[in-house]
Formats: structure tokens, sequence, C-alpha cells
């Protein structure tokens, strides 16, 4: 490599931006096969590029950067675009997620019921905050606005099953049985 | 063709849009989010104009930066209706930006100094002219939108890679209101960083494999000055204008952007709608 060249390489390196911004982890190698089986899956066209990310978030249960940055190559659609589609909608994640979806309700109904004392013993016993992921990737925690089932409340869903007429004490409980 | 603006007779050529055909007439609409060397995006709203296509009753208001003239269109430009809808969309870009220059003199052009809403302080209006004079003019796609709703905001894939940014400064140059931060970004990255870097107008292909000696401090630069006078405005610009100015009839393909190489445009030309130099 000449000169010049040796100069290009560094500038337009992630990796020296990365160090630059204070990263210090370099975005690991991805799944080609398992992505190039979804781009595939929809005609390799960046029109369905949102049907893509949903694959592939389905999959990892979130968007990881090495994948975008693949798919971002192969489709020749730009990262910002990718990066722009990903935080535009809520059901895209760039956050790794954790094994369990805790999902507790704090609508009308559950918050009369005492949602938020819930709220604060699910906080406590997982010691994270919601929209946050436990550190050992156990439990993942958002807040939302009617489960649909009212009669029941206060009401949290873990991996989609109901647990109703919570209160601070029993909740513990019911996430202790998700390893 | 013709068409009829204020009441008066016009000539518009094929393909023009109602802004820049009224701009041709000598007549002016505020077009924030338009720029000569860009597509038309209709995002600021507040070029709107009135409009009845011909045989039609009815008078609507349109976004006149994205409709195309048509013979025999009736355009009025300064009705009750239109100062009132400009006036309110005047007032939510004071409460987004109330300290940005450009904003507030925009504003008191059309007669609104203040503001019913509470105020967010942003100078960004989201106008989307970096953004899009980054892809279209450039072809770097350095920048982009993120988020949505008063979330959004221009910014770099995971807000820190700049790695496609060639700090060309197209962006600088084309914001009207200082707000966008990605050249100087990525300029203090690159001298935090040390050691050698291409001159930007090598990256831009103007200049072929130059090193930078001056740390990037363009604006002590001959080569920077020069470029600048020569072209009267960004150097970018004035190549992108005139490839623009080069395509003839509608409907050319659009050629995939490289970095450095303008995109050959595909739309219809536009001549007027100067912004900046
Ligand atoms: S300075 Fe960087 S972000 Fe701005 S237009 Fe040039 S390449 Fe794009
Ligand atoms: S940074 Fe400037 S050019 Fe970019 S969207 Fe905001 S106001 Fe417009
Ligand atoms: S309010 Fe909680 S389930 Fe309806
Ligand atoms: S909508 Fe901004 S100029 Fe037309």
């Amino acid at each position: 490599m000449g000169r010049i060249e040796t100069i290009r390489a560094i500038e337009t390196s992630l990796e020296s931006r990365r160090a630059a911004a204070g990263f210090a982890t370099t975005p690991a190698a991805p799944d080609a096969p398992a992505v190039e089986t979804i781009l595939d899956r929809h005609g390799r066209a960046s029109a369905q590029i949102i049907a893509i990310l949903q694959d592939l978030q389905e999959q990892h249960r979130y968007l990881p950067e090495p994948e975008l940055r693949y798919i971002s190559r192969q489709l020749d659609v730009p990262m910002t675009r990718l990066y722009a589609i990903a935080t535009f909608y809520k059901a895209f994640r760039l956050e790794p997620r954790g094994r369990h979806e805790v999902c507790l309700c704090m609508g009308t109904a559950c918050h009369v019921r005492g949602g938020e004392r819930v709220k604060d013993a699910i906080e406590r016993s997982l010691g994270v905050a919601a929209g946050e992921t436990t550190a050992d990737m156990r439990f993942s925690f958002e807040t939302v606005r009617c489960l649909g089932c009212c009669g029941q409340a206060p009401v949290m869903t873990v991996d989609g099953k109901i647990y109703g007429k919570l209160d601070h004490l029993t909740v513990g409980a019911a996430l202790e049985s998700h390893t | 063709m013709k068409f009829t603006l204020n009441g008066g007779t016009r000539q518009a050529r094929d393909g023009q849009t109602v802004l820049d055909a009224a701009r041709a007439a000598g007549v002016d609409i505020p077009a924030a989010c338009a720029h000569e060397a860009l597509e038309p995006y209709g995002a600021c709203r507040l070029c709107i104009v009135e409009v009845r296509e011909r045989g039609k009753k009815r008078w609507r208001v349109v976004t006149s930066c994205l409709y195309p003239v048509a013979e025999g269109l009736e355009v009025r430009c300064d009705t009750r209706k239109i100062r009132k809808l400009r006036a309110f969309l005047l007032e939510l870009l004071l409460a987004r930006s109330p300290n940005a220059p450009y904003v507030k003199e925009l504003a008191a052009r059309y007669g609104v100094s203040k503001t019913r809403f509470s105020r967010l302080d942003d100078d960004c209006i989201l106008c989307g002219l970096c953004v899009r004079a980054c892809a279209e003019v450039v072809g770097a796609n350095a920048i982009g939108f993120s988020r949505r709703g008063i979330g959004r905001k221009v910014d770099s894939p995971y807000g820190i890679d700049h790695s496609k940014c060639i700090a060309c400064g197209v962006c600088t140059f084309v914001c009207p209101t200082g707000a966008v931060q990605m050249e100087y970004a990525r300029v203090m990255e690159l001298r935090a960083q040390g050691g050698e870097h291409l001159c930007r107008y090598t990256l831009m292909g103007f200049l072929p494999d130059a090193v930078c000696s001056l740390n990037y401090e363009c604006a002590r630069c001959e080569i920077d000055q020069k470029y600048r006078a020569e072209a009267g405005t960004h150097p970018l610009v004035a190549r992108a204008l005139a490839l623009k100015s080069g395509v003839t009839g509608k409907g050319a393909p659009r050629k995939k952007a490289s970095r450095g190489r303008k995109p050959a445009a595909s739309r219809a030309k536009r001549s007027s709608g100067r912004r900046r130099g």
C-alpha cells in the first residue's frame, strides 16, 4: 500500500473513529449466512428493508451492529438510513435484550390498584429501571399502557404469560420462576 | 406554458415547480428547506400557496416547492389564509429555535415576533438540507436523521460513527442556522488523532493525492481559499449545480452516489431558489 492509500485507510476506518470517540471495542463479525438467508427471503431488495430488519430482530431480539453493517454493504443502503429506521420505529431495538421480557401494566386500572408499588418492587428486585436490561441478561423490563385484562389489575406479563392481582410481595416469586 | 400568478399571466417552463416559476417571475416566497442544488423535500411548509387547477372550482393550499406548474394553473401567494397559516408555522419555528438569527429574521419578515408555544432552544429546524446535501451533493451519506417526533435530530450512525464523513463542509455551508456540527466534530477528531491526513479537497475529488500540512486548519489554508474563491460558493455545490444544469429533460436515471462524486440529477432543472453564496 502506498502512503496515500495508507492514510486513506486509516481515515475511513471505523476502528479509528471508535477509538477517537472513546470506544475500546471493535464490532464483532456478523453471522453472514444467517443474514444472507434473510436477505434472500426478501429478494435482496432495499425497498424491503423494514421487513428485513424485522426478521433480523426476530432472530436476535434486537438489531446487532455487525449485522446492520453487513446489510448496509450488501444492499448498498447507507448506515445513516438503517440507523434512522432503527431509531424511528419503537419496535426496533439497538440494545441486546434479556432472555425474559417483563411487561408491567401502567394503565388506569392497574395504576389505581397499586401498579406503581409493583413497579418499585420490580425495579428493586431486578436492579434496573423500566426500559433497561439486567447485567446478567436475564430480564428486560418495560412498562406498557393497559394489557387488556384490567379485571386482574395490577398485571404484568413475563414472556407473554400473565400474572394478575400482583402486589409487591408476590411479584418477586413470579420473577424468580423465570431463570 | 402559461399560468396565472396573483392575477397576472406568466410563463413557465415544463417541469418547473410553482416555487421556481414564481421566483423566476420575481415573486418572493419563503422556502426554508429548498435549495437549488437539491431535490425538493417539503419539510418546512413555509412555501405554501393557494392553487386552482384549470376547470376546478376549489382553491387548495399546497407546498409550492413540490407542486409542478401546469397549463392554466392559477396561483395566489399572498392571501389572508396563506399569511395566517404561515404565521402559525413561523410561530412554531420560533418556539423551536428562538435564538437562531435566521429564524428570527425570517419570522420578522413575515410579521411574527413572538410565539405562544413553549420554547425549546434547538437551533436545528430539521429542514434536512445538511442530510440531503451530504447524500445528494457529496454522496457520502455521513449524517442522517435519528429518532422521531420531538426527539428527531441530525445524527451519525450510533451517534459516533463519522467514518463516512470527508469533512467537506457542505453540511455547514447549506445549514441556514449553523446548527449542524458534523464537519467540526470530524475535524476535531482528525486533529486529535494526529498523524497525516488527506486534504479534504482530495477526498472531494478536486485535488489528486494531497496531504494536509496545516493540521486541518482549513481557514488558514491557501488551497481552501482558492477553491472557495473560484467557485464563489462551496466548490461541491458549484459542481452539483453544473451537473444539474447539464441534465436535459426529465427522468434521467439517477446514478449511484459514490464518495466525492455528485450523483446525476434526475429531476427537471431547478434554477432559482438561491439561499446563500
Ligand atoms: S462534512 Fe461530512 S457530514 Fe458534512 S456534508 Fe461533508 S461528508 Fe457529509
Ligand atoms: S442542522 Fe441545519 S441544515 Fe441540518 S436539518 Fe438542522 S437546520 Fe437544517
Ligand atoms: S390497565 Fe392494566 S390491564 Fe388494563
Ligand atoms: S416545504 Fe420547505 S420549501 Fe417547500
